[in-house]
């Protein structure tokens, strides 16, 4: 029996059209970098047929990691060029998606639409580097939005504040690479706002990346068209990169808190590349190094024992080459956070005993392949990609480029990374109990 | 009728309580039939899909989940020639998803991979359902992973939306601990729904069903469409009670509120009419919801409207708001103008005509690239599965839909504000009385909804 509800429809004529269009979902993804791109950082131009429909990722290298005196500037600084783009290009309601989010980094605002759009698109993203204009007491109220929203993401996602007070202490302050966001949440303003429009939304410190079914040239002159104009400037200071926790630091801290939904644990962990200035050419040590050691953490920590719930890592590789490795564990009920400290303190110190095999680097490599492979598949994922390094200011790497780096990165290399990213180094862990 | 109806019920779930030769304490939870196979579209997107469903009768919500933690237990927790690391390795390097999920009527299994490697998926799967060997410690994390979140602690509507979903789809009351695990086998499918297109998979999964066992006792009983529209009644009320459900915290600077309502629709374009006024009230950034509650008053970040639909006909009508605690009343009262005025036909065509071609591409999208969305729209029209080429009536009421007709009959397309149930998590004052008139229930810290949804329909009957 075949269920087959399509063919007789006229609906479905159009689907038609689109069917022979998405027959190679995985076609290579090659990029374009923009010649005339006035004092751009970046621009890039990523022709892809499989999906109809055309993305512009305005990247301000700037984000939570810049904030000034008070924390959360960048955000605030994100909705008001959002709001006062829109009002500045659209003259009616909006029909295009627009995600605007200000991550650590960087703060990235993706407008799409369909690839007839692309002028308005990117005329949306360019407006983002004007001056916030927008109605009387709209900027200003826009503070309390803000701060709905930081309380919201507070309570929804508790494993951001668990993660923040383990940077503290990483780094013995509250501002650059850690932030008190929800107590600098008063004092947010709109002249730190404006100020850090003015001081980070600045051609030198934007990269804009092109992507979607799109003609190479017709794409570029429209970039060069829109952003054309703009002038070279120094681009800001950035005094976080110069943060760096004393060598020597093993904090451990108790909480209580109803925040959680169960014991956890929490766990950063900062290494220094003393050797190197950039991370751009150990990307590929980094990507393949954090794969195997990920994998034997998962090993020792979920599938060797099934106290440990749950086992999130996530590495943070700064274009300075600074490393820095976050660990969260949640605990089945009964499983003390004393004894899961000691047991993830030993895997850790452990976790390279058994020399890494060719093996694994060769297993690794084909998860990472695959993965990327996958993500070809999907808009979204696409665009994930493009941002991720490009978010540092490096060029972007799309799928394909990836596959590329990552075969091209020797095994020896993996094997230097993986050893110096799990030497000792600065620690801090918080063992957060979980009360009513 | 009533005796006959639960002598009927109790014989067709025979199927599900029978227990199988090689592991004697394993629960088998399989069909008594052959199983149907579907097969739709192959997907746009190189990835290869099936989707094995089982029945899962009238249970409750602890069973429900207890099933599905046992079959992410036989997908993750290895078997006899490979550990759970084997298992994640194999999956993680040839790029297979997994996903378990539940409907009303059905626990499901959906696996996807890319198109190039699927038959061997299949022969994977095959592995992990003939000999799963993962342990009692395993099961119970299985379990923990998969419970609800409580709304209290995280005041995220997404979850409360699984909350409500989860006592709309299963029975009242506590399971029967020997129903809860810890081993299960998960033997013949009812149904296999397979997005492939390649014929080489075709005999790959007709081999796999092939060796799936299937319960000793083999009855089939077919009744008719009235008895089982009947049946299908009075196992699956859904409703929600009207009222209020009050988590107050004191402590609390926000407070999150939600109307909810369970809503019966006559047939089709009943519900796709509904659908898109809901969609007019909130359900994007030009919705009446953004546009008055956040970029108006000010009063929100996340206003918004959901429209999920459960089972056919059958959907979750709800508006939610996180809102500065002292402030609650008077967003309250600002959504129900906002919903009035919708209700009462207040809609330009322009976007609603908008939104319906948003509903037309969104519905292609789905259908193409969410091998999950694809097979619920095809269980609900057809929960016992199908026969030949069909066309599901939701398509011709997508395509057909008249956003002019829909506002000139919106109050039919949408049910009375009085009719939805209120949830309040938060600080700020308390609900007034009138508030309370229709019910009222204070919800206890690290609670499920539950406690208060059965507590306000049992005084409301």
């Amino acid at each position: 029996m075949r269920f087959t509800s399509f063919p007789f429809r006229p609906a479905y004529l159009v689907l038609a059209g689109l069917l022979s269009i998405s027959s190679a979902p995985t076609s290579a993804q090659d990029i374009f970098s923009v010649e005339d791109k006035g004092g751009l950082h970046g621009a890039y131009i990523v022709p892809i047929e499989d999906f109809n429909r055309v993305d512009v990722q305005l990247i301000v290298l700037s984000g939570a990691y810049d904030d000034p005196d008070p924390s959360g500037t960048a955000h605030l600084t994100e909705h008001l060029a959002a709001f006062s783009a829109d009002a500045a290009v659209l003259d009616r309601a909006r029909e295009r998606d627009l995600n605007a989010a200000t991550y650590d980094a960087a703060t990235i605002y993706t407008n799409s639409g369909a690839p007839e759009d692309l002028e308005t698109v990117l005329r949306l993203s360019r407006a983002v580097l004007d001056t916030p204009v927008l109605p009387e007491g709209f900027a200003e109220s826009e503070i309390g939005i803000v701060e709905r929203e930081t309380f919201l993401r507070e309570r929804q996602y508790p494993a951001r504040w668990l993660k923040r007070l383990a940077l503290k202490d990483l780094y013995g302050t509250p501002r650059g690479r850690a932030s008190s966001t929800v107590a600098d949440l008063p004092n947010l303003n709109l002249d730190a706002a404006y100020h850090f429009h003015a001081k980070h939304y600045v051609p030198s410190n934007v990269t804009v990346i092109v992507s979607g079914k799109i003609d190479q040239m017709e794409a570029a002159n429209l970039v060069s068209q829109i952003f054309g104009d703009t002038q070279a400037t120094p681009p800001p200071a950035k005094p976080w990169l110069d943060q760096k926790p004393d060598p020597n630091l093993n904090s451990v801290k108790y909480i209580e808190t109803n925040r959680l939904p169960r014991d956890t644990l929490q766990f950063a962990k900062f290494i220094d590349f003393k050797d190197q200035d950039s991370s751009f050419d150990l990307q590929g040590a980094f990507f393949l190094s954090a794969e195997i050691l990920n994998t034997r953490i998962q090993n020792a920590l979920h599938f060797d024992d099934v106290r440990f719930l749950d086992v999130e890592v996530d590495w943070y590789f700064a274009k300075n080459a600074d490393l820095e490795m976050s660990l969260r564990v949640e605990l089945m009920p009964g499983f003390e956070l004393g004894e899961a400290r000691r047991r993830l303190r030993s895997t850790l110190l452990l976790l390279l005993r058994d020399p890494i095999s060719a093996e694994e680097i060769k297993r690794a490599r084909q998860k990472d392949v695959v993965s990327a492979q996958n993500a070809s598949r999907d808009p979204a994922d696409i665009r994930w990609f493009l941002k991720n390094l490009a978010a540092d200011g490096f060029p972007p790497f799309s799928p394909t480029l990836y596959i590329d780096m990552i075969n091209a990165t020797t095994d020896q290399e993996v094997l230097d990374f993986a050893i110096k990213a799990m030497r000792p180094s600065a620690t801090a862990t918080i063992l957060a109990k979980k009360v009513d | 009728m009533h005796a006959l109806l639960r002598a009927l019920t109790a014989v067709l779930l025979l199927s599900l309580g029978a227990f199988s030769a090689p592991q004697a304490r394993a629960e088998l939870i399989a069909a008594n039939h052959k199983t149907d196979t579907v097969y739709l579209h192959p997907l746009r997107n190189g990835l290869s899909a099936l989707t094995l469903v089982w029945p899962l009768g009238q249970v409750t919500e602890d069973r429900a989940l207890a099933l599905q933690a046992g079959l992410r237990s036989v997908l993750f927790g290895g078997t006899a020639s490979r550990s759970p690391q084997d298992v994640v390795e194999y999956i993680r390097v040839k790029g297979i998803r997994q996903s378990v999920s539940t409907t009303r009527r059905h626990l499901l299994l959906t696996i996807t991979a890319p198109k190039e490697v699927f038959p061997e998926t299949l022969v994977h799967l095959e592995n992990l359902l003939m000999e799963p060997t993962y342990t009692s410690g395993w099961y119970q994390r299985e379990r923990e992973t998969v419970r609800y979140a409580h709304a209290t602690l995280s005041r995220n509507p997404d979850d409360v939306r699984a909350e409500l979903q989860g006592y709309l789809s299963h029975q009242a009351g506590e399971a029967d601990p020997a129903e809860l695990g810890p081993t299960f086998r998960f033997g013949r499918p009812s149904q296999a729904i397979l997005r492939s297109g390649d014929p080489v998979v075709e005999q790959r999964l007709a081999k796999l069903l092939s060796k799936l066992s299937q319960p000793a006792i083999s009855v089939r009983i077919t009744l008719p469409k009235w008895l089982e529209s009947r049946l299908d009644r009075k196992r699956f009320p859904f409703e929600l009670p009207t009222g209020t459900i009050h988590f107050q915290d004191p402590t609390s600077s926000e407070m999150l509120i939600i109307l909810a309502r369970a809503e019966v629709f006559e047939d089709e374009p009943q519900m796709v009419g509904a659908n898109l006024l809901m969609n007019h009230i909130g359900a994007s950034a030009n919705s009446d919801m953004f546009r008055i509650l956040r970029q108006e008053m000010r009063a929100s970040y996340d206003p918004r409207s959901y429209f999920d639909i459960v089972d056919k006909n059958r959907a979750v009508l709800l508006l939610s708001a996180t809102v500065k605690a002292d402030n609650w009343p008077r967003i309250y009262d600002e959504i129900g103008e906002i919903y009035q005025s919708t209700h009462s036909g207040n809609v330009p065509t322009s976007i609603l005509t908008l939104l319906h071609q948003d509903a037309q591409k969104l519905f292609i999208e789905r259908f193409f690239h969410n091998p999950i969305w694809s097979v619920n729209q095809l269980l609900r029209e057809f929960p016992n599965g199908v026969k030949g080429n069909v066309v599901l009536p939701i398509i011709d009421a997508i395509d057909d839909a008249s956003p002019r007709d829909i506002i000139a009959n919106a109050d039919s397309h949408l049910p009375p504000l009085d009719d939805y149930l209120l949830i309040l998590i938060g600080g700020g004052p308390d609900p007034t009385a009138e508030l309370r008139a229709n019910g009222y229930c204070t919800l206890p810290p690290n609670t499920p909804l539950k406690h208060c949804l059965t507590q306000l329909a049992t005084v409301a009957n």
